[in-house]
């Protein structure tokens, strides 16, 4: 019963998936921002972005690289303790993938770190510098 | 005061505590023990062992039981002098004045002891039994029986075990003090079975043991106990999804999809039941400073999750964290953070003291399922922590 239960949500979830991922890709996306921002995206803009340390945002999460790490290869980890798949495309190909979660963690994580929301051209420059890596 | 002329001449020895007596007084010193040291010194993380050795304790009690109706001469509850009126206080008298006679089964204060101490044990064993079942909705009281009533027993379990320590060491004063009165080691008599028979020793009338009852009746009761306990113990029934009519939290296969997707995406789940509905509300009213981070979610997922965890949350189970933890909001209007209740703090000592907080794998107290294997259904039980060392 519960083995039956949880083989339905793994293929429920998949299925999911499988409709929600996959609407876009990092260079879509790249092309999409640098058209708003009317500049190309810049890997070195972007690594200094996502490694830097900020100020605006929440104290307790100064940088990027405070839950992602300074490896972007490797797993990051949450302050509450769950694992975050790694950054880079090279390490993790679904990255860039589905235009609502990337819109999500955008608005999301740049408010934590920044204290307001990324610019256009601050995206194309992050996955420049993600997909770069 | 000894005695030793008593003993002299026509003194000879004869069998008073036949094997099953001395098996089971020193298989209750055993298990008491044992369920004694984990109880009070060893703590939690030894419940098994506590509760293993609390089972054996009263299935030996039942069978002591059954032998001091159906056993031999002094086992017989029959031959316990203190069950007739006035006895005890008459021994007592007796002792005072230096009159008091040897008697080679229990004397009047022993037979109260030994009748006391038996029913500690099982009062022990039952308490305890419903502690488990009301407060941490496991073992064969887990149906039906309110928190609260299992607080109650709990505080009851308690009392009875410094009650019974208290027992104990009366036993063995009294032991030490008949010992040298009469002249005779009795806690030696208690591993050969063997006394020293004077001649004006107080000797029940011989009985002999009934095999058979005690047979039938040790496979009735603990058969039936047994089989009782098994029945009654079985898990509960699969996820119902609406508040079970137990009490128990919402189960982790009935979780809202849309809840364990987005709130498992930064954290473990915290199950429903952790935080009353006031709090969920407010927690989820302010997503964008969710504990230090912006959580923000569109309005109709907010909305979705915000009812969900409503409907689940602790005001609708019973479960010990329910009451523990789920506390109105601070004063600081900061909700929900179980870590910072005072409940949660001297539970976690220990663990605070040890670092266990700082190990890689743990990493922060928000990290609940790293030591609580069954963290998110909500039921926290002690059978479930599991500490990891790196």
């Amino acid at each position: 019963m519960k083995y039956r239960h949880v083989l339905a949500t793994l293929v429920a979830a998949t299925m999911a998936t499988t409709v929600v991922a996959g609407d876009t890709s990092p260079a879509q996306l790249l092309k999409k921002f640098e058209a708003q921002a009317g500049t190309s995206g810049s890997p070195e803009r972007g690594r200094a972005l996502f490694t830097g340390t900020h100020t605006g945002g929440k104290p307790d999460t100064p940088s990027c690289t405070t839950c992602h790490t300074t490896n972007l290869k490797g797993r990051g980890k949450t302050r509450a303790g769950k694992v975050i798949e790694p950054m880079a495309l090279s390490a993790n190909p679904s990255r860039f993938s589905d235009s609502a979660k990337v819109a999500k963690w955008f608005r999301r994580n740049c408010r934590t770190v920044l204290g307001r929301e990324c610019t256009p051209g601050e995206k194309a420059d992050v996955i420049a510098f993600l997909s770069s890596i | 005061m000894n005695q030793p002329a008593r003993r002299s001449s026509s003194a000879h020895s004869i069998a008073v505590w036949d094997p099953f007596v001395r098996l089971f007084h020193w298989g209750l010193v055993a298990t008491v023990g044992v369920a004694g040291l984990t109880g009070f010194v060893l703590g939690p993380a030894w419940i098994r062992v506590h509760i293993a050795s609390a089972v054996l304790a009263a299935v030996l009690v039942t069978l002591r039981v059954i032998w001091g109706v159906f056993g031999p001469t002094f086992a017989r509850f029959s031959s316990f002098v203190v069950l007739e009126p006035g006895k005890l206080l008459d021994h007592v008298d007796d002792l005072r004045a230096d009159r008091a006679p040897r008697y080679i089964g229990h004397n009047p204060l022993g037979a109260a002891m030994v009748l006391a101490l038996l029913a500690s044990v099982l009062v022990l064993a039952l308490t305890g039994a419903l502690f488990l079942g009301g407060v941490y909705k496991t073992g064969p009281f887990l149906d039906d029986l309110p928190y609260w009533a299992g607080r109650v027993s709990g505080v009851f379990h308690q009392l009875v075990a410094l009650g019974l320590a208290g027992l104990v060491i009366l036993h063995i004063g009294g032991v030490i003090f008949e010992s040298r009165r009469e002249g005779e080691n009795l806690a030696h008599a208690m591993v050969t079975g063997r006394k020293t028979l004077t001649r004006d020793a107080v000797v029940a009338p011989r009985k002999r043991a009934l095999i058979l009852p005690s047979v039938l009746s040790a496979l009735f009761l603990l058969g039936g106990a047994a089989y009782w306990a098994y029945a009654a113990s079985r898990e509960a029934p699969g996820p119902d999804g609406e508040g079970s009519p137990r009490g128990l939290p919402v189960a982790e296969a009935s979780f809202d999809p849309a809840f364990a997707e987005e709130c498992s995406a930064c954290h473990m789940l915290y199950n429903p039941s952790l935080l009353r509905a006031a709090d969920w509300r407010k927690v989820m009213a302010t997503l964008d400073n969710h504990y230090g981070e912006d959580a923000s979610l569109d309005p109709k997922t907010t909305q979705r999750i915000t009812d969900w965890l409503v409907a689940h949350a602790a005001e609708t189970a019973d479960t010990r964290p329910a009451h523990l933890f789920a506390l109105p909001v601070g004063p600081d209007g900061s909700p929900g953070m179980i870590n910072d209740t005072r409940a949660w703090r001297k539970l976690h000592d220990d663990a605070l003291e040890s670092g266990a907080f700082k190990v890689k794998s743990v990493g922060s107290a928000a990290n609940c399922q790293a030591c609580h294997k069954d963290a998110q259904s909500g039921m926290f039980s002690p059978f479930s922590i599991k500490v990891p060392k790196e």
